[in-house]
């Protein structure tokens, strides 16, 4: 399937809020998530032609982004473990504040202090809508870890926003 | 209570609707703090156009193999020459044909060799670097041509190694399977 540049910028301008908001919950920092965005957008437009068309463009755009924002995470967490990197999570607040007005900051400040694996676990289940073995799937691990991890992070939530 | 009832009730233990509301409030999109497009528009400019063909795989995929059966054959050929200058030393031999073999120095000529390996190597990583594909394609073609040639001038100074037969006869093999011509370039 062939898009022009112009296409490919209304694709763009139509779905970026949607990626960003992904990457920025990933990673918590506005920087990283701006680099996922445009990642993820190279991604898609050399992927372009391998989209059949069987599901809507949104859709298959959302999963390439979502794969980046992962990759991009996993990769960064790897290396920062290494460097013992805090994430900010002050900073990732007041943009969450800006960038998503009418947001529930404590929910997300709550979300935001899970553990690494819990956190994308609950991103993509209650926020993105994916079910359990979609996840399973997608990370790569078995569907029971994949719920007795949301099972622990829902503990965790209801004792941070107590 | 059936297996199935179990695992309902199971999933409703398992529901938090308080949290679950508060999820479904929760945007789903967000406005970056700048403009990212340009920089997008950056990349992809660089890129090729979706859907063009790339270069052909066949031409991408022999770049390891061929560098180490470009290493192989100026080992074999480096091993061979010294060999065969060792041999000029205690049996006189009429001058071969080629410019190396008027060195007055054994050392020099597989000096020469080893230089002019180094380069061909050189050229096939500067080779792997090009972005052309059509450069890419065409300086596959001389490379593997190159060696060819290269493992033909093996065979011819040791007819009886059976090394240098198997050199000629795995570059004449990847050759073929590049649907290339018989050697067109030479040492």
């Amino acid at each position: 399937m062939q898009h022009s540049r112009a296409e490919f910028e209304t694709l763009y301008r139509e779905h970026h809020r949607r990626v960003y908001a992904i990457a920025l919950r990933f990673t918590r920092d506005p920087d990283r998530a701006e680099e996922i965005v445009q990642d993820a957008f190279v991604r898609v437009w050399r992927s372009l032609p391998s989209f059949n068309g069987n599901s809507r463009l949104s859709t298959w755009l959302h999963s390439v982004a979502v794969n980046a924002a992962l990759d991009r995470v996993r990769a960064r967490a790897r290396r920062e473990a290494r460097l013992d990197r805090d994430v900010d999570l002050d900073r990732y607040a007041a943009e969450i504040e800006r960038a998503m007005p009418g947001a529930d900051l404590d929910l997300e400040r709550a979300v935001a202090a899970l553990p690494d694996g819990a956190r994308e676990i609950v991103i993509l289940h209650y926020i993105e809508g994916y079910a359990c073995a979609e996840i399973a799937e997608r990370l790569g691990i078995a569907e029971g870890t994949v719920k007795s991890q949301l099972h622990r992070a829902r503990r965790l939530l209801k004792e941070t926003m107590a | 209570m059936s297996e199935n009832e179990r695992d309902d009730m199971a999933r409703e233990i398992e529901r938090d609707p308080e949290l679950e509301a508060r999820f479904a409030r929760a945007p789903r999109e967000a406005e970056p703090a700048r403009n990212l497009w340009p920089a997008i528009a950056r990349a992809i400019d660089a890129e090729a156009t979706p859907g063009r063909v790339r270069p052909a795989a066949r031409y991408r995929v022999p770049a390891v193999p061929l560098r180490i059966a470009a290493a192989l054959v100026l080992f074999a050929s480096g091993v061979l020459v010294g060999q065969r200058w060792g041999d000029r030393s205690a049996v006189p031999e009429p001058a071969p044909e080629v410019p190396i073999a008027r060195a007055q120095d054994p050392l020099a000529a597989a000096a020469e060799v080893q230089r002019a390996g180094t380069a061909y190597v050189s050229a096939l990583s500067r080779l792997d670097e090009s972005a052309g594909a059509l450069e890419r394609d065409q300086g596959v073609d001389a490379a593997l041509s190159a060696l060819q040639g290269a493992a033909y001038e093996l065979v011819r100074l040791r007819p009886d190694d059976p090394q240098a037969g198997r050199i000629l006869y795995t570059v004449s093999e990847a050759r073929a399977s590049e649907g290339g011509d018989p050697p067109t370039v030479r040492f």
